[in-house]
């Protein structure tokens, strides 16, 4: 698959030995692609344009923000790139597959294997723990010790060691985000997806969240696509995608 | 899994224990109601199997007590061929004991011709014997009586005393026990005595008990004695609105009660209890075995009466007067049916309005698993574990419960109901608290598992 120009529209091709030939960055856009990307919501009976036509790829190994006033797309765009929604038109593509055309039990496979999402008002189930909330994923497929142990030890590096038998509604808003990124992370995705995950914490628990994100980028490489409001997070080479009003404004890189 | 699904149930008490409350009361009640009818169907099946012979009573007479036939008709009832004894029975109520009056539990009198009695090959109270002696003929002419165990134990009489009845000293030579509520009235005294007592026409009997030489040539005695006494003059039974206001019999006064308690019940119309009236143009189609018991209704009991009235008896055998009163309890348990399935769904409207209340709550947590990759099977069987375990305890504390009530019941009425909860019953309870469990859980659940996880984890 590769994605290529061609009259202004980004083509999202999937043949995968078509572009041996094709330079090492195009082989890195490869990882994910969006194509003409439409998302209409219905709200009762009206029609909301959520995207109208968005087209955008990410690098394997890149760490992006999406930025954009509210109601400019951006988590609908997230829910798109993570299969927990589907689009009203044009496709995502995964590693040159279009999600669309995934039978449900690879999406499935999907949505616990390859990507963590990580969202602004946690989405913890209060019945559980927090080692059971991080083994969630996995529940029904059986946990082994051994994956019992990394969801502790996933709890310990984010400095829950002291909270592992504790409910949701006994943790702080901060030490829920932390469970959910520990969630995330047990699956070593390939892609990690948060949807303003700072937006309901103080700027300690924030900075906090930001802190395992980036070490998990950098000692995993793992592809990291944050929606924010918040720019003080921002660093340098981080690439920034601008939404308005459904479309891409302009994308560019931070520098510092 | 499991382990995931019960800490579902533990971490929402309240709406669990609803849930559970529904059900158990749904089931307990369920259970309760079925045992009645399974307690009246079990009492009859005991009572009339083991009587094994023929029973001739007056035509239109429903029990015993109410027939009058003509004394001489022994001997020819004993002249059918294949008839081996004949035992005339008189049949009085007892209204005062001990000087006090008996009204409920009813209590009867029976004179037996003890000689005869003893002859019989299965002679019921005699063989049920558990103190004492039965009758023998040196009790012919004395006030000697064999009564219940029940009975004993409610007057607090030993053997060989001597109380009062009707009036009249008796002395307690035996006691006997069926275990059935419905035989268990009875204190039986040699037939002249109770004659004498009573006053009973000295040509008239209540009924016969008609032993064959084998219990297998039953069908054809029965219809030997119907050849015989086809087309015979006799009196046909009338009842007198004083008869049916005096004399009560223990079927009559159960079924009332539970014709009243019915109707209390079901505040709405009450229950059809009464039988259809047979077509009288073709009465000697009719077999008496068909016909059924017939309530305390004047109008009803007359329209029965225009059955068969070429053959001033009713032969049957004690089984078939059992049916009849099987055949009541069918209509019976249909009432029933309709009374637990009013029941029924509002306990299970109960149950599902207690699923939906979190449906929000559900549809969210639905989303969040299928965000984490849980496929709609892993979902389903999560739902499915939950409210199955609900079902089941719902079902289990509600089989509990209501068994529990039956043995109460039974205790503290133990001469007037026998409630019955057969493990069949339980089961069946269990399975469909099971059942109720499950629909109430997955409806909620296929909701949320056809929405998107976004649109699912936005819904709340
Ligand atoms: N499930 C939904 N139903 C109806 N409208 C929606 C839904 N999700 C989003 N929208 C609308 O789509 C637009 C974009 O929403 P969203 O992607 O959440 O924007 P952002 O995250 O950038 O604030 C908004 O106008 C929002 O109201
Ligand atoms: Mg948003």
């Amino acid at each position: 698959m590769r994605f290529v120009e061609d009259d202004g529209v980004w083509k999202c091709e999937i043949k995968m030995n078509e572009n041996h030939h094709d330079n090492s960055t195009n082989e890195e856009q490869q990882f994910l692609a969006v194509r003409d990307l439409e998302k209409i919501h219905m709200r009762g009976e009206t029609q909301v344009p959520a995207l109208r036509g968005l087209s955008c790829a990410f690098e394997k190994g890149s760490f992006n923000f999406v930025l954009g006033p509210s109601g400019s797309g951006k988590s609908t765009l997230l829910y798109l790139l993570g299969a927990l929604d589907d689009p009203s038109a044009g496709e995502v593509c995964f590693q040159g597959q279009s999600l669309d055309s995934l039978t449900e039990p690879q999406r499935d496979h999907y949505r616990r294997e390859q990507v963590g999402f990580i969202f602004q008002s946690f989405n913890l189930l209060k019945t559980l723990n927090a080692v059971d909330n991080v083994l969630v994923p996995f529940l029904p497929q059986g946990i082994s010790a051994d994956l019992r142990q990394r969801a502790v030890d996933l709890l310990k590096q984010v400095g829950l060691e002291h909270r592992l038998e504790h409910h949701p509604h006994h943790l702080s808003g901060g030490e829920q985000q932390r469970v959910a990124i520990a969630r995330a992370l047990l699956k070593k995705p390939e892609l990690v997806l948060a949807d303003e995950p700072t937006g309901e914490l103080d700027s300690e628990s924030g900075a906090e969240v930001f802190r395992y994100l980036r070490q998990l980028h950098e000692e995993q490489q793992t592809t990291v696509i944050v929606v924010t409001h918040d720019e003080r997070y921002l660093e340098k080479a981080d690439r920034l995608l601008h939404l308005a009003d459904g479309r891409l404004l302009r994308e560019d890189v931070h520098n510092g | 899994m499991f382990r995931f699904a019960l800490s579902n149930l533990l971490n929402r008490k309240a709406r669990s224990t609803l849930a559970l409350l529904g059900l158990t009361v749904a089931i307990a009640g369920m259970v309760g109601l079925f045992s009645i009818v399974e307690g009246l169907d079990r009492i009859t099946e005991e009572s009339f199997s083991r009587i094994p012979g023929i029973l001739v009573m007056q035509t239109g007479a429903p029990i015993p007590l109410f027939s009058r036939l003509p004394a001489e008709w022994g001997e020819d009832l004993k002249k059918v061929e294949g008839v081996k004894i004949v035992c005339p029975e008189i049949w009085v109520r007892v209204n005062v004991l001990e000087g006090k009056m008996i009204l409920n539990p009813p209590r009867f009198l029976l004179g037996v011709d003890v000689e005869l009695w003893n002859a019989l090959s299965h002679a019921l109270y005699r063989d049920d014997l558990v103190e004492g002696r039965f009758l023998n003929n040196d009790d012919i002419g004395t006030r000697n009586v064999v009564l219940s165990e029940s009975i004993q134990r409610e007057m607090k009489l030993k053997l060989g005393e001597s109380f009062s009845l009707n009036g009249e000293d008796a002395t307690l030579v035996g006691v006997y026990e069926t275990g059935s509520i419905l035989i268990d009235v009875t204190i039986i005294m040699d037939i002249g005595s109770v004659r004498e007592q009573a006053r009973f026409d000295p040509t008239a009997v209540s009924a016969y008990y008609v032993e064959a030489v084998d219990d297998d040539l039953n069908e054809e005695v029965i219809e030997d004695i119907r050849d015989v006494f086809r087309g015979r003059k006799g009196d046909r039974w009338v009842p007198t609105s004083s008869v049916l206001s005096i004399e009560e019999n223990p079927l009559e006064t159960m079924i009332e009660g539970l014709d009243r308690w019915l109707k209390s019940a079901s505040s709405a119309s009450p229950p059809q209890l009464s039988e259809e009236p047979k077509s009288s143009s073709e009465p000697l189609d009719v077999s008496p075995a068909e016909d059924k018991i017939v309530t305390e209704d004047d109008l009803e009991i007359e329209e029965r009466l225009q059955v068969d009235e070429s053959i001033p008896i009713d032969v049957q055998t004690a089984d078939t007067w059992g049916e009849k009163f099987g055949d009541f309890m069918s209509e019976l348990d249909f009432i029933m049916f309709i009374l637990t399935s009013i029941g029924m769904t509002i306990a299970a409207l109960g149950v599902v309005n207690t699923m939906l209340m979190s449906v929000s709550e559900r549809i969210i947590e639905i989303g969040i698993l299928k965000a984490n990759g849980w496929s709609k099977k892993h979902v389903l069987s999560l739902i499915s574990y939950e409210s199955g375990i609900l079902g089941f305890g719902g079902g289990c504390l509600g089989c509990l419960f209501g068994w529990i009530a039956t043995l109460i019941v039974n205790v503290s009425f133990p001469d007037r109901v026998e409630l019955y909860a057969s493990p069949q019953l339980l089961c069946f309870s269990l399975f469909f608290s099971i059942v109720l469990g499950l629909l109430a859980g997955l409806y909620p659940a296929i909701w949320a598992m056809r929405m998107m996880p976004m649109d699912a984890i936005r819904r709340g």
